[in-house]
């Protein structure tokens, strides 16, 4: 370490001093650097609340009042706009999905006619069994259920000859 | 500011994912499961579990039809599991129920086919015992009709049939 880093040099000395002075608001002496003076007067504001004289008072508030009330005034222009934007651009979107897809979607599938499929032609044991059941008897129950019982195979026929046309697993 | 940004950003996703919901069935897959849920039906009932049966049945008539399923396709599939539930309806003594099933089916259309003549039937014979005799009569004379017309088909399609002819 070198010897002058240890003792400051009387003009370090002097210059802190009158630095301390300028901090304290006291009639610096002439030996006061500028730079030092310059921070320590920016430091004393930094540290004072911002007032205005009295004289300037009106003048500063004929300025700053149309400034507040700006503020204090809502803004229903602005909300009127967000809320419109909200309602139309979430229906823009939907509506750009809506007609952009659809096109996209006939192209990779081709609307094709509904097919209908012909149900198979009643067994003659099955329409027997239907007239049977269209006369009211002692025992309807039991006519009803021959007809239900018919009925299980020529499903499973009707119901077969739909997934060959329409597709789907077995 | 922020948060109707996010607000907004989260309406356009929601508009974006219910543009995209996708339909629950394909047109095979739903005559497939319709085919499955009869067939599970029928062994419910093979195993007298009637409530299981028609659990199965209710199935079919609640899921929603695909739209590239013809309507004659659908309605047959309909009509003839609401006959189904009409006539579970009656075996468990609820005639005013099997009344409501078969106007269900009913109302898919009434062409004169033996979906039609079945449901007409088994409205009949809940008229039937609820002691509706004007009712079910109307009813049994309808299917009788259809059935009358179904049979003159078969004999036809049997006459026209090529190497029956003598």
């Amino acid at each position: 370490m070198k010897p002058e880093d240890e003792q400051p040099s009387e003009e370090e000395l002097r210059e802190a001093a009158a630095l301390a002075a300028a901090l304290e608001n006291e009639p610096a002496g002439g030996g006061a650097p500028t730079d030092a003076l310059e921070t320590a007067a920016l430091l004393r504001h930094a540290r004072a609340p911002l007032a205005v004289p009295p004289a300037h008072a009106p003048v500063v508030a004929a300025h700053v009042a149309p400034a507040l009330e700006a503020r204090r005034m809502p803004r229903p222009r602005r909300s009127r706009i967000w809320i419109a934007i909200s309602v139309v651009a979430p229906a823009a979107a939907a509506g750009w999905l809506f007609l952009a897809q659809s096109p996209m979607r006939a192209h990779r599938h081709p609307i094709q006619p509904k097919i209908h499929v012909a149900p198979p032609a009643p067994s003659s044991g099955l329409l027997a069994a239907q007239a049977a059941a269209t006369r009211s008897g002692d025992a309807p129950g039991v006519a009803l259920a021959r007809l239900d019982r018919e009925m299980r195979a020529y499903r499973r026929q009707y119901h077969e000859g739909l997934r060959r046309v329409h597709g789907g697993a077995r | 500011m922020t948060g109707r940004a996010l607000a907004l950003v989260a309406l356009t996703a929601l508009a974006l994912g219910c543009s995209k919901a996708p339909p629950p069935y394909g047109e095979g897959e739903w005559i497939t499961e319709a085919a499955r849920r009869h067939g599970r039906a029928d062994e419910r009932l093979a195993a007298g579990d009637r409530p299981a049966a028609r659990a199965e049945l209710l199935a079919v008539v609640a899921a929603s039809v695909p739209t590239d399923v013809s309507q004659e396709d659908s309605r047959g599939v309909l009509q003839d599991t609401y006959f189904r539930l009409a006539k579970l309806d009656l075996d468990a003594r609820d005639p005013r129920a099997a009344v409501a099933d078969a106007d269900l089916g009913l109302s898919y259309g009434k062409p004169a086919d033996l979906f039609v003549a079945n449901l007409l039937i088994v409205r009949g014979a809940a008229h039937e015992a609820l002691g509706n005799g004007a009712a079910a009569a109307t009813d049994y004379h309808q299917a009788l009709v259809i059935n009358d017309r179904l049979l003159t088909e078969a004999v036809r399609d049997q006459d026209d049939a090529p190497g029956e002819a003598p």
